[in-house]
């Protein structure tokens, strides 16, 4: 449904390109779950925004396409982007408390993206179009009442304040969903949640899946969530994807020296025996990033060939891709 | 460890004794606000009526959510926060009590490592200002400081170039290592770690729990380890207690805490982290609604309201008190009476 070929931008800066994104080809079919791994500042977020068209003013994008439902997004207007944003694709983002506007009531905020994209426009009748509204806030406290919000009736006329962390993210998913979107974007939607509450909306989210067949992109740097709820999973590292595959393939049998890194450094939660081991060193800075491999500095397992070239995508079966010269 | 972790218990005195301690914060209403809405001050109860011991040489780890109290407690125990009730006694001697020359001999033995590394630095400062702050007030020559500030500097993996350097040079890891100088430069006993490393990435975060294990080994330090995440807590301490609404709800050593959990809001703590591990994830148990406000807390005990395993109407009307359901295991549940 939606297949990222190729693509790549960048920021310009006082320092020169910061290529935020380097070569990312990524694909998500109908009613998959696929998730973006990493840590800050590797450019899974600036992946979403890309989608979206919605990347800030010094970025642009250098090369690639995003093809969604046969057409390519990064061709399109503002306008017919404005269309499908909130309409085909929606977005959910990490922060709900600086999401929704704090001057709206939770009500008005659901039923907006309706009215934008003329969900009831053949609804006629009524003093002042009244039809159409009561239309669109029947289905509104649909939305609230199917994610998990109580007593919605009420709940509509509140303000985001009056709402808690996990409310206020029930009500972005409401919005999310407002227009039956085919793909929905969800950029660290737990992150500023407790864990109680985080098992809460992954249930939401997993049901969501289910119902509407609707195709998600999770963006996660937390790997547990990802482990249990994706059914693929791209690790990125400094801008670029080091490996993809199905998530038994990734979490279960991890090929990049990364990704075994990554893993190695959660905490094991039954036996205190064996220590956790750190990657050495920090993430690198994507201004000076020059073709070769990204995790050269930090890896056990480098040696002189990763410094020669670019490192191409190899395969390690069954749609198992790593970027490491260890499986070329 | 858990059976030496159980000698210490026995035998060993506790260097810091936490006696039901109270920290209201409150909100008083104007005068007008009284007259013409005639409502009371606001009371926050933040912390309700904590007690805990810390043994020489453990890593307890304090786990909750957040708006648990967890991080407020931290404070009281440091004296940053007045307890409203109670009192802490540290080696013995009830530092409540203690007066303003007392305290500065008490805070060369207990420190604090923060949260947030990006926001406990002076980012006008150097690293060496930073590091000098608490070596001057121990005394000693420049030279001596000096030789003590690359020592520290070599001790958390920092280079001893930085010296010179300002916070914002830093990586989120590198500060949080500055923060860890800063503590250690007193010589402490106690360290409060509040939330040491959830600011950090899990490459990071890694590089510092080993740090800190690394150096309560060398110098027998006692951490308080402040944390939500609860692998962190696994993997760090040796007991653990789990805080609802400004209460302890269970204490117990870390393994069985983890493999024998008992009351009903640990287990379900416990079954909502997400793992990689097919084999370790449990059977999901999904509490309704989300914590509720500390200006009210419902009555009796506190978690009845979100609880699955509701007993019945004790649970609205009494308040669970902490009692010991195994050997040094504390559950404070109305189940197990």
């Amino acid at each position: 449904m939606l297949e990222i070929k190729n693509l790549a931008m960048a920021f310009e800066t006082e320092r020169g390109l910061v290529r935020a994104v380097n070569k990312v080809d990524l694909s998500v079919a109908e009613g998959e779950v696929m998730g973006i791994v990493g840590e800050s500042g590797c450019g899974k977020s600036v992946t979403l925004l890309n989608i979206l068209g919605l990347v800030p003013h010094p970025g642009k994008v250098l090369s690639g396409e995003i093809m969604f439902q046969g057409e390519d997004l990064l061709k399109k207007s503002k306008k017919e982007m404005r269309d499908i944003r909130g309409k085909d694709i929606a977005m959910i983002f990490q922060d709900p408390m600086t999401t929704l506007n704090p001057v709206f009531r939770i009500g008005e905020q659901i039923r907006e993206s309706m009215r934008i994209h003329g969900l009831f426009k053949d609804v006629k009748g009524g003093f002042f179009k009244s039809a159409r509204k009561h239309a669109e806030k029947d289905r509104a406290v649909e939305l609230m009442e199917e994610v998990g919000i109580p007593s919605p009736e009420t709940r509509y006329h509140n303000f985001p304040h009056e709402f808690s962390g996990g409310m206020q993210q029930r009500a972005l998913i409401a919005i999310g969903l407002s227009c039956k979107p085919k793909l929905l974007l969800a950029d660290e939607p737990t992150t500023a949640l407790d864990v109680t509450i985080q098992a809460q909306i992954l249930a939401l989210m997993q049901k969501i899946n289910q119902e509407h067949g609707a195709g998600i992109i999770l963006v996660t740097h937390d790997l547990g969530v990802a482990a249990e709820f994706c059914h693929k999973i791209a690790v990125m590292y400094a801008g670029r994807i080091v490996e993809q595959g199905r998530t038994e393939q990734v979490m279960d049998n991890p090929h990049h020296p990364y990704t075994q890194g990554l893993l190695r450094s959660i905490p094991k939660m039954s036996s205190k025996k064996d220590r956790i081991e750190p990657i050495p060193g920090g993430v690198p800075d994507l201004a000076e990033l020059k073709e070769e491999c990204a995790f050269y500095p930090r890896c056990a397992k480098a040696h002189d060939k990763c410094l020669s070239q670019e490192v191409p995508m190899f395969d390690a079966g069954e749609g198992h891709t790593v970027r490491c010269y260890l499986y070329g | 460890m858990a059976a030496v972790e159980k000698e210490l218990i026995k035998n060993v005195k506790p260097l810091v004794k936490i006696d039901g301690i109270k920290k209201y914060f409150t909100k008083k209403r104007s005068f007008l606000e009284k007259k013409l809405v005639r409502t009371d001050d606001i009371i926050v109860k933040a912390v309700d009526d904590v007690s805990l011991e810390v043994y020489p040489g453990e890593t307890l780890g304090l786990v909750g959510e957040s708006g648990c109290g967890k991080s407020t407690l931290g404070r009281v125990v440091l004296r940053l926060h007045e307890p409203t009730m109670g009192k802490v006694t540290f080696g013995g001697d009830d530092i409540t009590r203690y007066s303003k020359q007392q305290m500065k001999q008490f805070r060369s033995n207990a420190q604090i490592i923060f949260q947030n590394p990006y926001a406990s630095l002076n980012p006008r400062k150097t690293v060496r200002n930073i590091l000098s702050v608490p070596l001057k007030s121990q005394g000693g020559d420049f030279i001596k400081r000096e030789q003590e500030i690359l020592h520290l500097l070599d001790r958390v993996g920092l280079n001893k170039r930085h010296i010179d350097s300002y916070p914002h040079q830093f990586s989120g890891g590198q500060r949080q290592r500055i923060g860890i100088a800063r503590a250690l430069a007193m010589q402490p006993k106690f360290i409060v770690a509040d939330e040491p490393v959830s600011a950090l990435d899990v490459s990071v975060q890694a590089q510092i729990i080993n740090l800190m294990q690394e150096l309560q080994e060398e110098y027998q330090l006692t951490y308080l380890f402040i944390a939500h995440d609860l692998s962190v807590i696994n993997y760090v301490s040796d007991r653990v207690a789990v805080m609802y609404l400004g209460k302890i709800v269970e204490l117990a050593t870390t393994e069985e805490l983890f493999m024998h959990p008992l009351h009903p809001y640990t287990k379900a703590l416990l079954s909502a982290i997400p793992y990689v591990d097919k084999s370790k994830r449990r059977e999901r148990i999904l509490l309704e609604g989300s914590v509720p406000s500390p200006i009210n807390p419902p009555s009796g005990c506190r978690f009845h309201t979100r609880c699955y395993q509701k007993k019945g109407k004790i649970c609205s009307e009494e308040i669970p008190q902490l009692k010991e359901a195994a050997p040094g295991h504390m559950v404070s549940c109305h189940l197990l009476d």
